[in-house]
């Protein structure tokens, strides 16, 4: 649980998109270099769809949410996110207040140029499920949904599954994001 | 009309087509309510309305989790130039910002039945924050 560093290697490599380079195969599924993976990109500007009727834009947040919310649909997923980051998020929810009903993003990152987006996940798995299978439909679901609900096309999607849950554990660092356990 | 009223017109125009457009939750005028329109003592908040020799409108939007993005600005935009190019007397740029995503109790749930009891609890919590 303590050892990600160890944890992290050998599943990120094996279930890192067929499409991605090697060195996009870095152990931690979120270093990226910017602008590297989708065409259009401006440097961390949102998705921008000009008409002759005005503009649309889609904010980079907004990716990473459809993202979260398409991965936690995927039954063998645990939850996601490594220690670091949902504790990190339970405790800066409790310091900013926000709502345990908001789609948290901890364990996501997202590169959104103006047609194309890359997507970053680290997930624990729930035993038994295959690792493989979990990973491929994650896969199928965050691009589907990514690419039905913001008409963006998703060049990749990395998955870094870095701890293995077993059932009943999975709530553990979910206490922390509670925002009040009285009521 | 003067250039106060219009514009606040225009932005009432713009918030009521966007609450009556599927799939949009809420707008968004920030987190001190910057992106606002005033007039007569009254704020529409998430719509920013700009008049005279470049006019424009601009809303921020909360979606809900579900109804194609593409779909939704299509239909939006036009309720919007519907209502308001008769009160600007010719077509204006609507820019739509999406800046955030919601999912809905009903999706909660139906997230929360995939997850197992644990999160369903945590959906139920979540929905009664407003009382404490």
């Amino acid at each position: 649980m303590s050892d990600l560093s160890s944890t992290t290697s050998t599943p990120a490599a094996s279930t890192s998109s067929s499409s991605a380079t090697p060195s996009d195969t870095s152990s931690s599924g979120l270093t990226r270099t910017p602008g590297s993976r989708v065409s259009g990109t401006s440097s961390g500007s949102p998705s921008t769809l000009r008409t002759e009727h005005g503009t649309t834009t889609i904010a980079d947040n907004v990716v990473a949410k459809i993202a979260a919310l398409a991965t936690r649909e995927v039954s063998g997923v645990a939850e996601l996110g490594g220690s670091v980051s949902g504790a990190m998020a339970g405790v800066m929810g409790r310091i900013t207040g926000a709502s345990s009903n908001e789609p948290r993003t901890g364990g996501v990152g997202v590169e959104v140029g103006e047609t194309q987006a890359a997507v970053d996940l680290t997930l624990k798995a729930l035993y038994p499920a295959s690792i493989h299978e979990v990973a491929d439909a994650v896969r199928q679901n965050v691009r589907d949904r990514i690419e039905s609900m913001t008409g963006l096309e998703v060049v990749e999607v990395n998955i870094a599954v870095v701890d293995l849950l077993f059932p009943g554990e999975q709530t553990d660092s979910e206490d922390l994001a509670r925002p009040s356990r009285v009521e | 009309m003067s250039a106060v009223s219009l514009s606040l017109a225009v932005a009432r125009a713009a918030e009521s087509a966007a609450r009556a457009t599927a799939g949009v939750a809420d707008l968004s005028g920030g987190a001190i309510g910057e992106y606002s329109t005033y007039g007569s003592g009254e704020r529409v908040s998430g719509v920013r309305v700009r008049t005279g020799d470049e006019p424009s409108v601009g809303v921020r939007l909360v979606v809900e989790y579900g109804r194609p993005l593409p779909e939704l600005v299509d239909e939006l935009r036009s309720r919007i130039l519907a209502d308001v190019t008769p009160l600007f007397g010719r077509e204006v740029p609507v820019n739509l910002e999406i800046v955030d995503v919601t999912t809905q109790a009903e999706g909660q749930q139906a997230t929360a039945g995939e997850l197992g009891a644990g999160r369903a609890v945590k959906a139920d919590r979540g929905a009664l924050t407003w009382q404490s």
